[in-house]
Order: C-alpha cells, then sequence, then structure tokens
C-alpha cells in the first residue's frame, strides 16, 4: 500500500517533496500556503494595502506549493529540494549564469533586487506623485513632527543588538521604524544582506499592517475632540512649481554630497519630483503608471516568492517580528507625542493626528491621520497638511539611514 | 540580557546629527523660497 502511495506520489513531485522533508518545515509550508491566502483575502477586502499583499499573498502561497526535487547542476551532485521561482543565495558568476536559465525569476532579483536598483524605482515613481505644497509652505513644522516620528528607528538599534543582533543587523532592522519599505530595502541590502529577505518580508507585512493597527493606537491615546480639529486652510500657502523644482535639485544635491553611500536613493525620489514640477507629463506618467506600479508589482511578488519555508524557520525570524513591532510601535506613539506637543503649543489649531503621518510610509499614514479624523470630525479633511510630516519622514529617515549605513560598519563595538 | 549602553548613546548621537541636518535642510527650503520670491526686476 505504502509502496503505492509512494509510485503515486512521483507523478505529484510538489506533494512527493512533502515526504522529503522534515516535519517542522513540511507544517511551516502548510501554514505559509494559508497566509498567503489570508493576506490575498485581506487585501482584496482593502484591510491590509492590496497594492503588495495581492502579489506576494500570490507569491507566498504558490512558492510553498511548487517545491519539487531539482535536477543536479552536475553529475555527481546530489539533487536538492527547490523551486522553478528564484533562488537568492547564488554566490559565483558560474552560479549566476547557471541560476538565469532555471529561475524564472532570477533575472528581476539579479538585476533588480540584489543591487537595490528595485527601491529606488519605486522612489522615482513616490517622487514623482508627490505633492510638496504643504511641506514647502511649512517646513519647519513638517520636519519637527517628522524628527519625534522617528523614536522607532533610533530606540531599536539597542534593543536590537540586546537581543543579540550585530550592530549592522541591529541597524538594518531599526531602518524599520522608519516605516519606508524601499529604505528597509536598501539598508538591509547595505548592511545585513544575509537577513534581507526576513527584514524586508516583515517590514512590508508590518506596513500594510499599520493600514489596521495606527487607527487602533490613535483611538486609544488622542480623545474624540484632538482627533476632530480642523485645520486653518491659511496654513497652506501658494507654491510656485519653481520652488519645488529648486528645492529638489538643492536638497537631492546637498544630501548627495553627505551621504553618498545613499545617492540612489536620494537622487532616485527627486528625480520624480523634479519630473514632476517640470511638468513633464509624459514622463510623469511613466514614472507613475509605468515605472511604480511595474515596480510594486515585482516588488510584492518577489518578496512573496522569497519567503519559502526555509526563512520561516530560521530562529531570528521570530525575534525579527517582535523587533519590527517594537519599531513600528515606537514611531506611531513618538509621532502622536509630536503632534499632541504641536497641538499644544499652537493652541488647538493643528491636528495632532498630522503627527502620525510624520512615520513617513508614504502616503499611508496621511491617509490614516485624515480617515480618523474624518470619522470624529465629518468637516476635517487634513489629507494635505499630513502628506507635509509624510514628506520631512522620508526626509529624515533617509538621513538616519544613511547615517546607519555610513557610520555602523566602522564602529568599534 | 544587559542593555547595551554603547549603542544606545550611538543611536542618540545619530538622532541628534540627523536632527541638526533636518533642521539645516528646512532653513534651506525658507531661504530658496525667500530666494525665488525676490523681484530681480525692480532693480533694472
Amino acid at each position: 500500500m505504502f509502496e503505492m502511495l509512494k509510485e503515486f506520489l512521483h507523478f505529484f513531485p510538489g506533494l512527493e517533496s512533502f515526504m522529503l522533508m522534515n516535519t517542522g518545515t513540511a507544517i511551516a509550508r502548510i501554514v505559509l500556503m494559508g497566509t498567503g491566502f489570508a493576506l490575498v483575502y485581506l487585501g482584496y477586502r482593502r484591510v491590509l494595502d492590496p497594492l503588495l499583499m495581492v502579489p506576494m499573498g500570490i507569491g507566498i502561497s504558490m512558492v510553498n506549493a511548487g517545491i519539487l526535487l531539482m535536477p543536479a547542476l552536475e553529475p555527481g551532485l546530489s539533487r536538492e529540494l527547490g523551486t522553478m521561482f528564484v533562488n537568492p543565495l547564488v554566490s559565483t558568476a558560474r552560479e549566476h549564469i547557471e541560476a538565469l536559465q532555471v529561475y524564472f525569476l532570477q533575472p528581476i532579483y539579479t538585476l533588480a533586487f540584489a543591487n537595490g536598483l528595485i527601491a529606488c524605482l519605486v522612489f522615482v515613481g513616490i517622487g514623482a506623485i508627490t505633492d510638496l505644497d504643504f511641506f514647502i509652505s511649512n517646513p519647519r513644522l513638517s520636519l519637527l513632527l517628522a524628527i519625534p516620528a522617528e523614536l522607532g528607528t533610533i530606540l531599536t538599534f539597542p534593543i536590537s543588538v540586546a537581543m543579540g543582533f550585530t550592530p549592522s543587523e541591529s541597524a538594518a532592522i531599526a531602518v524599520i521604524g522608519g516605516a519606508d519599505g524601499p529604505m528597509v530595502l536598501f539598508a538591509s541590502l547595505q548592511l545585513a544582506r544575509h537577513l534581507f529577505v526576513p527584514i524586508t518580508i516583515v517590514a512590508y507585512i508590518y506596513l500594510s499592517i499599520i493600514y489596521a493597527g495606527y487607527p487602533f493606537l490613535i483611538k486609544m491615546l488622542i480623545p474624540k475632540k484632538m482627533r476632530g480639529v480642523s485645520m486653518d486652510a491659511s496654513m497652506m500657502s501658494n507654491v510656485s512649481s519653481g520652488e519645488k523644482l529648486a528645492f529638489s535639485v538643492i536638497m537631492g544635491t546637498l544630501l548627495c554630497l553627505l551621504f553618498p553611500v545613499a545617492a540612489p536613493l536620494f537622487v532616485s525620489f527627486f528625480l520624480g519630483v523634479a519630473v514632476k514640477e517640470s511638468n513633464l507629463t509624459r514622463l510623469i506618467r511613466v514614472s507613475d503608471n509605468v515605472i511604480l506600479s511595474g515596480a510594486t508589482l515585482f516588488l510584492g511578488f518577489t518578496l512573496g516568492c522569497l519567503l519559502s519555508a526555509n526563512v520561516v524557520m530560521d530562529p531570528k525570524m521570530f525575534k525579527l517580528i517582535v523587533l519590527g513591532f517594537v519599531a513600528l510601535f515606537l514611531s506611531g506613539l513618538g509621532g502622536l507625542l509630536g503632534g499632541v506637543i504641536a497641538y499644544k503649543v499652537s493652541g488647538g489649531k493643528i491636528n495632532p493626528l498630522i503627527g502620525i503621518a510624520g512615520v513617513s510610509c508614504l502616503p499611508t499614514t496621511a491617509k490614516v491621520a485624515h480617515k480618523c479624523a474624518h470619522e470624529a470630525n465629518p468637516n476635517a479633511f487634513i489629507l494635505p497638511y499630513a502628506i507635509g510630516p509624510s514628506i520631512a519622514g522620508v526626509i529624515t529617515t533617509a538621513i538616519i539611514t544613511a547615517c546607519y549605513i555610513t557610520r555602523v560598519p566602522h564602529l568599534p563595538f | 540580557m544587559d542593555f547595551p549602553l554603547m549603542q544606545f548613546y550611538f543611536s542618540i548621537k545619530i538622532y541628534l546629527i540627523s536632527t541638526v541636518i533636518a533642521i539645516t535642510m528646512m532653513e534651506i527650503v525658507v531661504l530658496i523660497r525667500r530666494f525665488i520670491k525676490l523681484d530681480w526686476r525692480r532693480d533694472v
């Protein structure tokens, strides 16, 4: 009977592979397939961010289903379990050439993921759709709200070291607190390449959960009266496209001068902004509809395909899940604290919720702030005001990330 | 589990440096606005 079952399973290598792995990994595989379905469903119902969660969920379920005994690449080598999707562990030039011929996602991974290009492409698109009006009208307020919202990026670093990670790994994990997906991807590639898959997966899943989680934090800490404050329209002055273009060129050049190691990210973001403010309509359409949409699709899908059972079984994964939560919780807390201080100092003219938009998950946190304010007071329309701290948050996160990338590898401890 | 004091001081230092850079940036934004708003034709 058992022999018959084995013979039957030979026809279906995906099912057969369950018999060839240990029980823990087999269970993790089934759980991950279920997780993939759940992410697609939650994205479809708009509980989580659908743009990332639908492709990521598809990737997670299908990569864990499609495991098979791979043919040996050279005679004499043993056959190992793997997939036809992607192999992130290749290192030599020869392995790269062979991988490009076997795994269908390998070209995207090798040419766009392993060097951080995909993060830069996302930044070009974000730059091209970002409205800088409130930020340039109120640069002081925007940046002063963004600075407390970096609490998680700062405090997670020592907490992570205390939990047993090296300083480089800890800095890469701490960047999750900045809530900026492409920045996390870039930092983990620069500082902890071996952990970049789990760190980025944890970051993106949490960034999507922000959409559902931060409203609870807001409602728990900020009274309804403060949440419903309408903001004064006079805070939004007219900003010409010339001012915005000058800002993008000068700021971009200055940041590249200070932190050359993070220059690819800076140049991508400010290139997008410059394209928008120069009113180059064809390039704006390409940056938004093609570059941003295409990069987001492959970002979510490739990350999902990288989340195999082996990654989840890594003992560091549980610690990463805890630290990701701590980082985003502290940043949200810091952002709200900054918002409340701004509310008090302005004599109640500033809605404290725009503080949480300083957690730079552009534009998700700004949307969350607006949604909560609108629920408390249907006349409160704070989205354009919340975008300012959100952009400032991107800039402060970029500065802190660049400081980490530049300094941490040379630390004496 | 000992709290890593050196790393804590380092992260606070990074925070302060980033704050100084961010404040410099916002002052630059203010200057850019003032500079662009100057009416250069007035002097002609």
